[in-house]
């Protein structure tokens, strides 16, 4: 093994904003990657399936409930994965005193919301469409069989709803140091009071989530416009989040 | 690769930093330049060292006043990228990562390639003795043992600044000698090492230049030599054991401007309100009186002394 040495370093090239990225992903996907992080998220996913297989075998007639049972508890089962590992993403660095370490490397200070945010979409993507697929294959071969329309319309909504909803907790832990409190009150507020009025709807992203999978009667907003908010919010939400490294990170002490 | 050296050696300068929390003044005025060596940092705690720090390390923005790094360069120049390297006050360290994989990842950050990264991340920690702990996640570590780890993050490349807040905190004695080896392997390379502590004694025998902060003021700043001479001109009392306390007290008194005078036994205790005075004076009264003198020392020319004595003075 070579000896340590302060000056006989290697040479290093500063890393293209891509490539910071794919390394701060890797990071992510790391500590997320375990068993022991994931066994919540991947009992979460479980539930929500073996509930879907509930209602199958159990009220197989009612092709409606099983319908709605799918649109909402899928897609929240996705938004709760990305809150669990949203909140964690960054500020698990930021209370150990850990950030500095990432932050003080020759790189883009964007790179590592935008990694950490990718690494949680893709896990909580992951398991979305894990759980949607499932759904959809329960039903086939019953009276409450949904065509394979809906599993595209529910794959696009699981892949939405993991890049929308990660960008928002990824940020959100970045800004508050009540990450997961925080987010809760959002998802509350976002989910459950926004869409009950026509008004303030328009800034939940189920809202948008509700139009692609056809909840809307009539629709208020077109498919493509659905997609078009919810990638742009989280676009927004990216731009927030580096801001917020860029200009004062969360750093613990600061006595 | 590192930034060169501007042509007058100022590594960083703070020019009336002032750092507020709301109401609370975390730092006030901080007005120095550090230049290549091993600085001191030396306050109690709540002084603002790790404030200090953070603006160091450009984290933060000042609420008024300058900082600049390497000759002018200001927060966000490209010329500073990868030239500050910092050990955070704290013992934490994400739980699940284990230390290999943590140093790895900073140095990939850093731009070396999978193998470098790992080569270097493996050296650095096997100089700070890690070698056997590479792969146990960090959670499970002893405190001296992720201090270790934080510090090999710092020194894993070199830097022209490397900012230390605490870094001796939980190490034994051997690793304390261990970092203040490689904190002057990276200061003999042109690297400015600054190390806080509150601790005085293990600052003052590793830095050749301090830095004091009280109450977010910086109080004092100097070479150990200038320090010194501060504490001298400080120095409340002389304590002295001699054969006849009372025969030396008459000499003091008519060759010093002695201002308090204690006998106890064979113990003389004399204050002066010219301390440099009392201690010219010294020497010529022994002579003059003719007694033995066993003892001499002086109270209140140590960095505690000087820290309460400022604290007055702040107050």
């Amino acid at each position: 093994m070579t000896a340590w040495s302060w000056s006989q370093a290697p040479e290093a090239a500063k890393l293209t904003l891509p490539a910071a990225t794919a390394v701060h992903m890797q990071v992510q996907l790391a500590r997320t990657l375990r068993l022991r992080t994931l066994w919540p998220w991947l009992a979460v996913t479980l539930a929500v399936t073996l509930g879907g297989g509930a209602i199958v075998h159990f009220s197989v007639e009612s092709a409606d409930r099983f319908a709605d049972y799918v649109d909402s508890w899928g897609i929240r089962a996705i938004a709760l994965v990305a809150l669990g590992l949203g909140t964690a993403a960054v500020r698990q660095d930021a209370e150990a005193g850990a950030l500095s370490f990432f932050l003080l490397r020759p790189q883009a200070k964007t790179a590592l919301p935008i990694g950490r945010w990718l690494a949680v979409s893709l896990v909580a993507g992951a398991l979305g469409v894990l759980s949607v697929t499932s759904l959809w294959l329960l039903t086939q071969g019953t009276s409450a069989a949904m065509p394979f329309t809906d599993l595209l319309a529910l794959l696009l909504a699981a892949v939405l709803a993991a890049l929308s909803y990660s960008a928002t907790f990824v940020t959100i832990a970045i800004w508050s140091r009540t990450a997961v409190g925080m987010s809760v009150g959002w998802l509350v507020l976002m989910d459950g009071l926004a869409t009950q009025s026509t008004s303030f709807a328009v800034i939940a992203p189920s809202h948008y989530l509700a139009t692609l999978l056809g909840h809307e009667s009539p629709p208020e907003t077109t498919a493509p416009a659905a997609v078009a908010a919810l990638l742009g919010w989280t676009v927004l939400m990216l731009i927030a989040a580096a801001v917020r490294l860029q200009r004062e990170p969360p750093l613990t002490h600061q006595s | 690769m590192l930034t060169p050296l501007p042509p007058d050696n100022t590594v960083l300068r703070m020019q009336r930093v002032t750092q507020q929390y709301g109401a609370a003044v975390a730092l006030l005025d901080a007005t120095f330049d550090l230049q290549p060596g091993v600085v001191g940092l030396l306050g109690p705690n709540g002084a603002g060292k790790s404030t200090l720090i953070h603006l160091a390390a450009g984290l933060k923005t000042p609420t008024r006043g300058k900082v600049t790094w390497l000759g002018g360069k200001s927060q966000g120049d490209p010329a500073l990228e990868g030239q500050i390297a910092l050990v955070p006050d704290g013992d934490s360290l994400p739980k699940l990562d284990s230390a290999l994989s943590l140093v790895t990842m900073v140095l990939r950050c850093h731009g070396l390639t999978a193998h470098d990264a790992e080569t270097r991340a493996k050296a650095v920690l096997s100089r700070l003795g890690m070698d056997a702990k590479w792969h146990e996640p960090l959670g499970g570590l002893s405190r001296g043992q992720r201090q270790r780890v934080k510090l090999a993050q710092a020194f894993a490349m070199p830097a022209r600044l490397v900012l230390l807040d605490e870094p001796l905190n939980a190490l034994d004695p051997m690793w304390r000698l261990e970092v203040a080896a490689l904190m002057h392997e990276a200061a003999q390379n042109g690297a400015c090492v600054v190390v806080s502590s509150h601790i005085l004694e293990e600052v003052q025998s590793i830095a050749g230049w301090l830095l004091l902060l009280f109450r977010g003021r910086v109080v004092a700043a100097g070479s150990q030599a200038e320090i010194r001479a501060l504490l001298h001109k400080r120095a409340q009392a002389l304590r002295l054991k001699a054969s006849d306390p009372r025969a030396l007290a008459r000499e003091l008194l008519s060759r010093a401007p002695v201002t308090e005078l204690k006998i106890d036994a064979h113990y003389l205790t004399v204050q002066a309100s010219e301390p440099a005075e009392l201690f010219l004076a010294l020497p010529h009264a022994v002579l003059a009186s003719g007694v033995r003198v066993d003892f001499a020392a002086t109270d209140g020319d140590d960095l505690i002394s000087l820290f309460q004595a400022l604290a007055k003075e702040v107050k």
